[in-house]
């Protein structure tokens, strides 16, 4: 007699109507459905509550798990995978189970182009965003992002507005509060990529530098100001920054004259360090940027400015190098882009230039470019190599890194800005939004620079038919962006939201993306060992009826071939373990896969 | 892995049975062929030999 299989019918009548049920599907049939038999010729019918056995059930695996029993030394080669699999119901009649091994090499592949010829970044576009609600008038202080897609703005002297979303819907305007504070003249704002956010004033109260922490985007606040009130007057931290690994530099005016104070915090903002002096009479302190464990501060000293550079967390600083001319006037603004270059606008038409220096660092050395503005109030970076820097009536973009006077390009702008303050979000998209003044209706106005894109040229068509659009790319750690167009005959590619500086004679590489490679059976010598791979699985199979089904999987110490397995099965390669439990009824299938 | 690699380790996997079955054929010639030069110095023609490893008689 032969065995049955789960889909051979069986023909029923039911209340005077027949039909057909699959065996895998007898859990349906009544006691009372009759079932046409054949015996030897002569049939009869029988009902289906004396079927022999009192009832039928499917399997059902309950578990299967499989181990690599040493993760450390070779993947394969030698070594031994314990499989287990449960059935929490063996089935009636009880289960046979059949076991298949295989390896799958689904890989991570990364595809690179060949050398960059030629970089063209594109010119942002611009928009306008909302005006928050709430009290304010035109008087935007300072404006911050964590780079994560949140922002924070200081309006008036005592109130902030949260922005979220990239770019920014700006909240009603409120005031902070915080034990213990009187909140006074808040000006200095910054974000930390963790969500850390700083805010700094000074106290109505006490007259003391004011600066307070919120670790919720803006909902609470700390008063976590420095303890020292060693200088007359109101010493305010109007410029702020962090290296994002818990590092904070805050930079302003000692209220005694005595020149640009500062405070630190090397714990996330928690506490703060006594208030120190640079000790130049008559200096005040205008913007801070932090890059690769440098931190420059621009000072604007008489007729002229000057940064102050220190690489050993403020405890010593120096003044860098300046060129010759210097611009003169008062600091307005100062950007860093993703690849640490810095740009500092003093008012005028020209601005302060440093690239990293190869030993020096960011901020080392600085030279002068004509920036295309005749009033420069707000420079910052629009992500790859581009910058804004917007004027009193005019706005000039950069698409080479503000590298040359001829590359910044000057057109009309709609609304005057009056600070010297620009927020980017380049990590999350490149937006860079910056406060102006809407004189007609005289409220806050907020103009947002979308990021604009990176063209690649490049020296062949090697592999660029395997990337697709939306992917990721990279040159290593200093430029990032999203592939936004292909095109094969020039060929190159478009980037859309670009970080840091893409140059000729790199070449393009997109993050790695799972491809399939091929399936191979494992194949079992008399003791139960894998002795060889086989495209096809084995024929037949190795069964067993035991529950839980309890297999070591060993690897031979060499494949037929003459390779080790660690040879024939590239890093990456996975273990896969299958139990196919099956009897007239039903059939229940479990598989683990592991990855040494 | 860039994708000379997954090419490789892609090559790897898709020969490997043909690779099984050149070595093991090879491994059966050098076989045959150290059987017959040991009967052939066990006063065995070589002729002899290897018409009937061939199947020839």
């Amino acid at each position: 007699m032969s065995t049955t299989n789960p889909t051979d019918l069986l023909l029923v009548s039911r209340g005077g109507s027949s039909y057909s049920v699959q065996i895998q599907n007898m859990s349906t049939l009544q006691d009372t459905d009759l079932l046409l038999v054949n015996r030897s010729g002569v049939s009869y019918s029988i009902e289906a509550g004396d079927l022999p056995g009192g009832g039928v059930t499917a399997p059902i695996i309950e578990s299967t798990t499989l181990a690599i029993d040493d993760p450390t030394g070779d993947r394969f080669t030698s070594e031994t995978f314990s499989f287990e699999s449960t059935l929490s119901q063996d089935g009636d009649p009880v289960s046979t189970k059949k076991i298949e091994a295989y390896v799958e090499g689904t890989l991570d592949v990364s595809y690179e182009t060949d050398s960059i010829t030629s970089v063209t970044t594109t010119a942002a576009s611009q928009t306008s965003g909302n005006t928050p609600g709430g009290v304010y008038n035109n008087n935007v202080k300072g404006i911050a992002s964590d780079r994560n897609g949140k922002w924070m703005q200081i309006l008036n002297s005592t109130s902030v507005s949260i922005g979220t979303g990239d770019p920014p819907t700006w909240g009603t305007a409120f005031s902070p509060t915080a034990t213990g504070a009187n909140v006074a003249n808040l000006y200095g704002v910054a974000g930390s990529t963790a969500g850390t956010w700083i805010i700094a004033g000074y106290d109505g109260t006490t007259g003391i530098a004011l600066i307070m922490r919120s670790t919720d985007h803006g909902s609470t606040w700390t008063d976590v100001s420095p303890l020292s009130t060693y200088y007359s007057g109101i010493t305010s931290f109007n410029w702020i920054t962090s290296d994002n690994s818990g590092n904070w530099i805050a930079v302003g005016a000692a209220g005694d004259g005595s020149g640009p104070a500062w405070t630190k915090s090397s714990d996330d903002g928690q506490t703060w360090s006594d208030i120190a002096s640079y000790g130049r009479t008559g200096e005040i302190a205008h913007g801070i940027v932090t890059y690769g464990g440098a931190w420059i501060v621009a000072v604007t000293t008489t007729g002229n400015g000057i940064h102050y550079r220190s690489t050993d967390f403020a405890s010593t600083w120096v003044i860098s190098s300046y060129p010759n001319p210097q611009p003169t006037g008062t600091v307005a603004s100062i950007g860093i882009s993703d690849s640490g270059t810095i740009i500092a606008s003093y008012g005028g038409s020209n601005i302060w230039r440093s690239a990293v220096h190869s030993t020096g660092g960011a901020g080392y050395l600085w030279g002068v470019v004509s920036a295309g503005v005749t009033t420069s109030f707000a420079i910052a970076y629009a992500g790859g190599t581009a910058w804004i820097n917007y004027g009193y009536t005019t706005k000039a973009t950069s698409t080479n890194d503000g590298a040359t006077s001829a590359g910044w390009s000057a057109t009309s702008v709609p609304y005057n800005t009056y600070i010297g303050s620009a927020a980017s979000n380049a990590t999350s998209g490149g937006v860079v939004v910056l406060p102006a003044y809407n004189a007609t209706a005289g409220n806050p106005i907020y103009i947002t620079i979308e990021p604009g894109t990176v063209e690649l040229d490049l020296s062949g068509t090697k592999s660029l038919s395997d990337i697709q659009i939306g992917m990721s790319t990279t040159n290593g750690a200093t430029a990032t962006g999203s592939v936004s167009a292909i095109d094969t005959n020039t060929p190159s590619i478009t980037l859309s939201n670009p970080t840091g500086t893409w140059s000729t004679g790199e070449t393009v590489v997109t993050d790695a993306v799972p491809i399939a490679n091929s399936t191979l059976y494992c194949v079992f010598n008399s003791n139960g060992d894998i002795s060889s791979l086989s495209s096809t699985a084995p024929d037949p199979p190795y069964t067993t009826t035991d529950n839980p089904v309890d297999i070591t999987f060993t690897f031979p110490a060499t494949f037929p071939t003459g390779q080790t397995p660690d040879q024939e099965l590239p890093a990456g390669t996975t273990f896969n373990a299958t139990n196919i439990a099956f009897n007239a009824v039903g059939v229940s299938v479990g598989s683990a896969t592991v990855t040494p | 892995m860039n994708k000379a690699d997954f090419q490789k380790a892609a090559l790897l996997m898709a020969t490997y049975e043909n690779r099984e079955t050149v070595k093991r054929g090879n491994d059966a010639q050098t076989k045959r062929d150290e059987l017959v030069d040991k009967l052939s110095s066990e006063d065995y023609e070589k002729t002899d030999v290897e018409k009937i490893i061939k199947g020839d008689e």
